[in-house]
């Protein structure tokens, strides 16, 4: 599940969720929600994402980053996220992920936020009985 | 929070407590958190009694101070000018000067949008002769401009060549190639090139993020404006800067794009892990930083520059284009537009510069994020032309009101290593202000109060209404009566662009 928070200056979302992956799922869910809203986008191609990091704070932030990164420069809006896998190995974790989503289209597509940074402020998973929450906040 | 009166000399001072912490009014306007548990200095917040009272019951930011107080190798005091708010590590608002041997460099000091900063441009019009084809004038400002989340297009794709370009040069590469006038880099602080910028550590990524976007404004807060001065608060220095009565200028507020965001996420990475390699105690992961002459620190210095850089030459093309949409709309020569710099200044940023700290020159590593440089006369770098008036503070408010230029004082580097205030703050979430805008017919309520406005999208439009800022004439005044900038102008919009 998330939730946008909207502050004074800052917006950003409150998630909670069973599992590590469904907890990012969510992430990227609440993110689409954010930057387009409701503008409809179709699963038409795929996206192949791997990401790794000794924490998983820094993990979410850089899957955030990605979806950020894959809109400003390659025009790619995401429908959903297809599979997501997340594993610690030797310390350190690693996220497997399929995309699905289409090229930007103007006609369809209203970007309602240009997001200039996902930030570490008050990131902290915890887990807890029943699942994980935290709380991740954007720079806008 | 609770306040309690004392009498310190001939006025009343006032205490407060935030937290565990007692806040103490040492000045008119000026507020001191003595230094405790791991604080290594106090911190000090320039504000008035009733902006105390909001600040402390809106947010965490008085918190942020003292948490920045906590830096290895601050100096003096950890700082917040009247504009203060929640920002991410540090306060926007926020002033810290670390010693450059034994402190260290934040990114957090800094912000995302590296070099947002904000470029003042005069002309010879009145508002007479502009208000006739003012809206023409906008139209065509909004044409050569681009707007908006993910704006490009304003030149034509720069080669590799052309990103190390503005990387290394700043505001020169634009006049180099053609977008502007040597002179404009003599009314750009650091004369729009910080020489430290090394483009090798920005990443490519960060190239890519940018590379289409140098003279763009972007979406947000960032905005052009066409504005009218309609008070003259010290006419010698207004003279000086060539400011007159019913005169048309341009504003233009805006900062590094992509490119400084991504520098910043890159280096905000590096740093968290640095922050554990050289054992620094941080209250916020946010705060992450590195010492200033570790290879980390170093790099994002040098990374930092080169965004620095992008975003004065993104400015410099900016003006450029708005200077054409004036020569095409009105059909006049170059001198009688008499289209020219007042002054461009930046404030988020870190810079290294020499400050007077217990009788000695120190060199410090001053983070500026949300507050603007503000040098007095005389000093080296306040440009000539100005060096008996100071060197100009502007200062944005809402694309409603108005928004002021001020000058430097000395005092300003006696109490805050040459810096002041930056701008309103807002006052509602734009979640809110979207809210109260919805079904209402919010140009049609701009230009009754005589500002025409055009933006891309009408979200933006109400997110940015007045009403959801605060009135900045407030912040610019405390810094006046603290005597840190003086005011000299107040300009009233009346065309905006945004995204």
């Amino acid at each position: 599940m998330y939730r946008i928070l909207s502050h004074t200056a800052d917006i950003g979302l409150e998630l909670e969720a069973e599992t590590l992956e469904s907890l990012f799922r969510e992430a990227a869910e609440g993110w689409r929600a954010l930057v387009l809203e409701d503008s409809p986008v179709q699963g038409r191609q795929r996206r192949r994402l791997h990401l790794e990091s000794t924490n998983l704070e820094d993990l979410l932030v850089q899957w955030l980053d990605e979806l950020n990164y894959l809109l400003a420069t390659e025009g790619w809006v995401p429908a959903a996220v297809r599979t997501i896998r997340l594993n610690q190995e030797a310390g350190r974790w690693q996220l497997n992920a399929i995309l699905t989503g289409e090229p930007f289209d103007p006609e369809r597509h209203y970007i309602y936020f240009d997001i200039k940074g996902v930030t570490y402020h008050q990131l902290n998973i915890v887990q807890e009985q029943g699942g994980y929450r935290t709380r991740v906040i954007f720079d806008i | 929070m609770s306040f309690s009166t004392f009498n310190q000399g001939v006025s009343e001072m006032t205490s407060l407590t935030y937290r565990e912490y007692k806040i103490h009014q040492v000045g008119e306007v000026v507020w001191e958190i003595p230094r405790t548990g791991k604080m290594r200095v106090p911190g000090r917040i320039y504000a008035s009694r009733e902006m105390m009272e909001e600040i402390l019951k809106e947010d965490e930011s008085i918190q942020q101070v003292i948490n920045v107080a906590t830096l290895p190798g601050i100096q003096k005091y950890s700082l917040a000018m009247p504009d203060i708010h929640w920002g991410y590590g540090f306060p926007i608002g926020g002033v810290a000067a670390t010693d450059v041997e034994s402190g260290v460099i934040s990114p957090g000091g800094v912000g995302y949008d590296i070099n947002c900063g904000v470029r003042l441009a005069r002309t010879n019009l009145t508002l007479e002769e502009v208000r006739p084809r003012l809206d023409r004038l906008v139209s065509r400002l909004f044409q050569n401009v681009p707007t908006g989340v993910g704006a490009h297009g304003a030149l034509h794709k720069l080669s590799k060549k052309d990103i190390q370009g503005i990387l290394k040069k700043g505001a020169a590469w634009a006049v180099e190639n053609g977008y502007g006038r040597p002179e404009d880099l003599e009314f750009t602080e650091e004369n729009g090139r910080l020489s430290t910028a090394n483009p090798e550590k920005v990443s490519p990524r960060a190239i890519e993020r940018g590379q289409n976007q140098v003279g763009t404004l972007g979406s947000g807060n960032h905005f052009l404006e066409v504005q009218v001065v309609d008070q003259i608060f010290d006419p010698e220095v207004a003279d000086a800067l060539g400011l007159f009565l019913g005169q048309v200028v341009v504003m233009i507020h805006c900062g590094s794009r992509g490119l400084g965001h991504q520098v910043c996420t890159d280096y905000l990475r590096v740093l968290n892990t640095a922050v554990h390699r050289y054992q620094i105690d941080l209250p916020d992961r946010q705060l992450a930083c590195a010492p200033i002459d570790s290879r980390e620190g170093q790099d994002y210095l040098q990374a930092m520059a080169a965004a620095a850089n992008f975003a004065w030459a993104n400015r410099q093309v900016i003006m450029f284009n708005a200077r054409r949409a004036f020569v095409e709309t009105f059909a006049i020569g170059e001198t009688e537009l008499g289209f020219r710099l007042v002054y461009d200044v930046c404030h988020n940023i870190a810079k290294i510069e020499d400050h007077q700290i217990d009788g000695q020159t120190r060199r410090v590593c001053v983070h500026r994020k949300g507050a603007t440089r503000a040098f007095p006369p005389h000093h080296p770098l306040t440009p000539k032309a100005y060096q008996h008036v100071g060197q100009p503070v502007l200062v944005p408010g809402d694309m409603g009101r108005y928004s002021f230029v001020a000058v430097g004082t000395p005092r300003s580097m006696e109490e805050t290593f040459g810096s002041t205030c930056h701008g309103a703050g807002r006052v509602k979430s734009r979640h809110r202000a979207l809210k109260e805008g919805k079904g209402r017919d919010l140009i049609g309520e701009m230009r009754r109060m005589g500002v025409l406005v055009q933006a891309r999208g009408m979200r933006t439009v109400a997110e940015e209404m007045p009403w959801a800022y605060k009135d900045v004439a407030q912040v610019v005044d405390v810094m006046h009566t603290a005597g840190i900038s003086k005011k000299v102008a107040r300009l009233k919009p009346i065309g905006v662009i945004k995204g």
